[in-house]
């Protein structure tokens, strides 16, 4: 049996390592602290590689038809792919809306792995290691399938409104006018609401004939909301968006108030 | 652990830590192997062969030293990781076929588990031991010839006459659902003798009776989709199998990659192994009905729902009822594991995952857990897959709702709960006006009955000022009367009444904090209305008394159910004065009815209440839902909540007495033992047990306190069934000299809630059928009320 010591002090490196992982973990926190208020159902997440390897392609492509770069002979793309990755990562990281908890292994190591049997030595230490960065991943649990989906014109119909004091009832009143609303989540101490409409023309028609206007002597701020519950119905059943709405959002209370007075008895069996 | 414990009083310090470090040492290195074996077909960065090949040659160089261990590693996981199966028999094919001893004392230690769990009663455990022996056929280990003596022999055991029909139904389940592993490698080395097994297996099952099939069903129709009964359904998967020559596409099998290793290992033949033969005391798995509402048309475009009798299917859902088994208590892990399903992106996975969950809550007699657990994993699997999660579960609704009529009325019941608390985690939300067509029907039709008990159940959730808005305003019949007291002493026209006097006089007295004698003091004057109230005779009571005290009591602790707990409880001995026949026990009932009838909830609280103060008996009860003042309620879900909440009472009142005395008589029995054997044996050792040694007379008492509660409880038995027998009786010569059609709402809500008697309190009636059968289930009576009394008899026969 071979046991590997491990030296009591860190290297160099190591402890650089250290702190930027510490640095990254607070910029994911802050990052976290940002966002977190707000629904953020189904972020189709995009396998990571194929997406990068297709914009540094397509850089690529543009920057060789202006002639910029010559063309590159073919054995060299590898290393560059590996050495460019860090970078689309770093970006990946900042651009990204939450930090996903973890990120899948790179392909490299793939590879390297089941291809050639030779390579790995049946030694305990390495097999524990290839279980358990998978395992790691998978008990941090599943998120939804990922789904190829190009960037396309933003649109969606839930939208985002701000305005001084206002209510649900207030946009529920405001905004049915548009048509019919699935759902409505207030953050009533920051003066902001989400409407989902049903359909996503209705959502258009209420940011373009409502931003900027005053309603009751509210002004009105409405735009698209950044996160958009993508509910495309698999089925007729008509409650199935409404459930959907309500199941991606963050907060399951609702924005339901008790409007009910309060009741009196004589208390006599205390 | 032990060991090391064991040894630390008589070592020296320096031994001790010498031996600490070696043993933790082992320790750690058997901690290292256990988690590779267990971790092994996990998600890998290098590929599962690799990974089998790797650490087959880890424990290989392990063996000399931690053989038990990984023999008993190995087995833990055969049987506790079910859905790794051919993973597993796959490293126990590389290992024989390094070490063929090793692979022999492997086999050895599988056919004791696979025969301890068959002596326990541990019928899954049993399965999956069968089914690692008969994989292990795939694997080289095994000679097919000895696997299929086993299954001949469990075929026999199946055979046996006077043996219950459920033990004879596992066999053949046991061996049916091993055959999608080794099916294909029978039919190309055996294919003779497996034809010979089937055979058997057909005439098994075209001579088995199915009575409890109607009884165990979701629907009573078969459209659209069959509601199978088990053993028919994985029968007709197994033949659909055997038409595709034995080629299924569910079970990944690792050992193919290794064949040119394998078949060079020698095999093994199973010993024989003869099944231990039947005990009055083993308890088998009861059959149930394939609960099918799906099919491939209901999914959108993409992976295809296997069909019904595609053995893939069988297979898809023994795994998922595996992963609920094993999660149910971590609602989110186990939403996350059924989200993880390995082959998900072959299926339409949130179907398979609806359909398993509404099969477990809808499982005849009743759900394996609670059915809240059911709902709290669908609303998991909601948030974790809003994009189509609460679709999928929509969708399901629309579906039950629309085949709800035909749903065995416990069903309804069930989905009736699951459907309120999934609303009141959902806003309420739903598409009521999808549903205005109810709006027409008699308000005894399922449906309309589904949305008005669905508002009920929802007042529990929440309250009566949301629950109005949450409706459509064409839906107003179906909002709850808001659950107020109704105290008829306080309103106009109350001085016409005879006790208001005495009432009002009584609130002063709770006022002042009176005693219950004081109490009774108020209420002695009150005349009683009875006039026929013979002195001789053994009901004496007072109903004016009863209607005052009852009425003004607990009207003034409606404020919750903690005040009027505590009223209850405080003038505990008053109920007792008042009442101490059933008849005025059920007096109290009517009155406690006429002041709460608009608050089901309550009524049900007070009810278990007063049952566990013995303020009311449960025979008391029992005849006061028969009453035929109850008519208007007989039909709605709180009264049969109350009755199934009162015969469960009894019945755990029957279990405790006899587990006291059951553990009373083995104290007896040990102290008379412990004293006739050796009388020197060291003194305080022998002290404790004397204290506690219970006499015979002790024991004496307790039988009869139990048989007492015995009494009462085939009384309370007695009671039900021959009311429900009365009054459907009366229903069908009614409607034969009008000739009506009997089949009317009522009665098949009546005849649904006769059968859901029968089936939530199995195990106690059981006990009683033999005095059912000769007191009120007799040949004379009409056969609609029979077939439910023989449907329930043939569940364990």
């Amino acid at each position: 049996m071979v046991y590997i010591h491990f030296p009591a002090n860190f290297t160099e490196e190591e402890l650089m390592l250290q702190n930027k992982y510490q640095k990254l973990k607070k910029k994911k926190k802050a990052l976290q602290v940002l966002r977190a208020p707000k629904p953020e159902p189904e972020k189709p997440i995009i396998p990571k590689r194929p997406a990068e390897a297709r914009d540094a392609k397509e850089v690529a492509k543009k920057l060789l038809k202006s002639g910029v770069i010559p063309a590159i002979p073919k054995q060299q793309k590898q290393p560059e792919q590996g050495f460019k990755r860090p970078r689309g990562l770093e970006r990946k990281l900042v651009s990204e809306k939450t930090v996903s908890g973890y990120q899948p292994f790179s392909a490299v190591q793939n590879e390297v792995g089941p291809d050639n049997p030779e390579n790995k030595p049946p030694r305990i230490k390495n097999l524990y290691d290839s279980f358990a960065s998978a395992r790691d991943r998978e008990e941090r649990g599943i998120s939804e399938k990922p789904k190829d989906k190009p960037d396309k014109p933003r649109q969606g119909n839930t939208i985002y409104v701000t305005g001084y004091k206002i209510t649900d009832e207030f946009l529920k009143k405001h905004f049915a006018t548009f048509g019919s609303i699935v759902n409505i989540s207030m953050e009533i101490e920051k003066n902001r609401g989400f409407v989902t409409f049903d359909k996503v023309e209705c959502a258009d028609r209420a940011i373009t004939e409502m931003d900027g206007c005053m309603v009751s002597g509210i002004e009105l701020k409405v735009s698209l909301a950044r996160r958009q519950p993508q509910i495309e119905p698999i089925n007729d059943a008509t409650s199935s968006t409404a459930w959907s709405t309500v199941a991606a959002n963050h907060s399951q209370k609702g924005n339901h108030r008790d409007k009910r007075e309060l009741v009196t008895y004589d208390d006599m069996f205390d | 652990m032990s060991r090391r414990r064991a040894h630390e009083e008589e070592d020296g310090y320096d031994r001790l830590q010498k031996k600490r470090r070696r043993v933790s040492e082992n320790q750690e290195i058997e901690d290292r192997l256990e988690s590779l074996i267990l971790r092994v077909g996990e998600k890998s960065t290098s590929s599962l062969e690799s990974n089998l090949e790797g650490l087959a040659s880890v424990l290989e160089a392990d063996l000399g030293t931690f053989r038990l261990k990984i023999l008993r590693i190995l087995t833990d996981c055969a049987i506790r990781m079910p859905e790794k199966c051919t993973i597993y028999t796959t490293l126990v094919g590389l290992l024989n076929a390094k070490n063929y001893n090793f692979g022999g004392e492997f086999v050895e230690y599988m056919v004791k588990t696979f025969k301890d769990s068959l002596k326990a009663c541990k019928w899954n455990a049993a399965r999956y031991a069968l089914r690692f022996l008969a994989d292990l056929v795939n694997c080289h280990v095994l000679s097919a010839s000895s696997l299929l003596q086993l299954l001949d022999n469990m075929i026999d055991t199946a055979n046996e006459d006077n043996v219950p029909q459920v033990r004879r139904d596992w066999y053949i389940f046991a061996i049916l659902s091993t055959l999608p592993w080794v099916g294909r490698e029978l039919y190309e080395k055996k294919e003779a003798a497996l034809e010979h097994l089937l055979v058997s297996i057909e005439i098994f099952l075209n001579k088995r009776s199915k009575k409890h099939h109607n009884a165990l069903r979701v629907w009573a129709s078969d459209t659209p989709h069959p509601q199978e009964e088990y053993l028919d359904c994985l029968w007709s998967q197994i033949r659909k199998l055997r038409s595709d020559n034995w080629a299924e596409k569910h079970i990944p099998r690792p050992y193919l990659a290794f064949d040119s290793t394998l078949c060079e290992a020698l095999q093994h033949n199973l010993p024989k192994i003869i099944p231990p033969p039947h005990q009055d005391s083993n308890k088998y798995p009861m059959p149930w009905v394939v609960f099918r509402m799906f099919d491939y048309t209901d999914c959108p475009e993409g992976p295809i729902l296997p069909g019904t009798h595609s053995i893939e299917r069988f297979l898809i859902e023994e795994h998922l009822h595996s992963i609920i088994e094993l999660y149910h208590l971590e609602r989110k892990d186990c939403a996350a594991h059924l989200l993880n399903f390995p082959y998900k992106l072959k299926i339409p996975l949130e179907y398979c995952i609806v359909e398993v969950i509404f099969a477990e809550l809808f499982n005849m007699p009743s759900p394996r857990f609670l059915d809240i657990a059911y709902g709290a994993m669908l609303i998991e699997l909601c948030k974790l897959q809003p994009s189509t999660m609460p679709q999928v579960l929509a969708q399901a609704t629309e579906i039950l709702f629309m085949r709800i009529d035909s749903m065995n009325v416990s069903c309804f019941d069930r989905l009736v709960i699951w459907f309120s608390y999934h609303l009141s985690n959902f806003q309420f939300r739903w598409s009521w006006e999808d549903w205005e067509s109810c709006l027409s029907l008699d308000s005894e039709h399922p449906k309309p009955k589904f949305i008005k008990e669905t508002m009920l159940r929802c007042m529990r959730l929440s309250y009566h000022q949301r629950i109005k808005e949450i409706l459509p305003a064409n839906f107003s019949c179906y909002i709850p009367e808001k659950a107020e007291a109704e105290y008829k002493y306080a309103k106009e026209g109350a001085a016409a009444l005879p006790g208001t006097a005495a009432a009002h006089q009584l609130v002063v007295s709770f006022r002042q904090k009176c005693t219950p004698e004081e109490v009774l003091n108020v209420l002695k004057d009150l005349p009683n209305p009875r006039p026929d109230d013979d002195p001789a005779s053994e009901s004496r009571f007072n109903p004016l008394k009863i209607d005052v005290f009852v009425q003004t009591l607990l009207n003034l602790g409606s404020k919750s159910f903690s005040h009027s707990f505590s009223a209850i409880s405080k003038f505990h001995y008053v109920f007792k004065i008042l009442a101490d026949c059933e008849e005025a026990q059920i007096c109290i009932l009517r009155n406690m009815f006429e002041l709460w009838y608009n608050h089901q909830q309550m009524m049900i609280v007070l009810i278990d209440k007063m049952l566990k103060t013995q303020i009311v008996k449960c025979s008391a009860v029992a005849n006061w839902i028969f009453a035929k003042e109850m008519c208007q309620e007989f039909t709605k879900n709180y009264i049969w909540e109350i009755l199934h909440l009162t015969i469960k009472k009894m019945n755990k009142h029957i279990i405790k007495l006899g587990g006291e005395l059951a553990e009373a008589r083995e104290k007896l029995a040990r102290a008379e033992s412990s004293e006739s054997e050796d009388e020197e044996e060291d003194e305080d050792k022998k002290k404790p047990e004397d204290a506690e040694k219970p006499t015979e007379e002790m024991v004496e008492r307790m039988e009869e306190k139990l048989e007492a509660a015995q009494g009462d409880q085939k009384n309370l038995f007695l009671i039900i069934f021959q009311r429900f027998i009365m009054i459907l009786s009366e229903h069908l010569v009614r409607c034969d000299t009008d000739g009506r059609d009997y089949n009317t709402h009522w009665y098949r809500w009546t005849i649904g809630r006769l059968q859901q008697v029968f089936l939530a309190h199995h195990e106690q009636v059981q006990k009683y059928s033999p005095t059912l059968e000769t007191l009120l289930f007799t040949q004379d009576l009409d056969p609609h009320v029979l077939e439910v009394f023989h449907q329930f008899v043939s569940l364990q026969g």
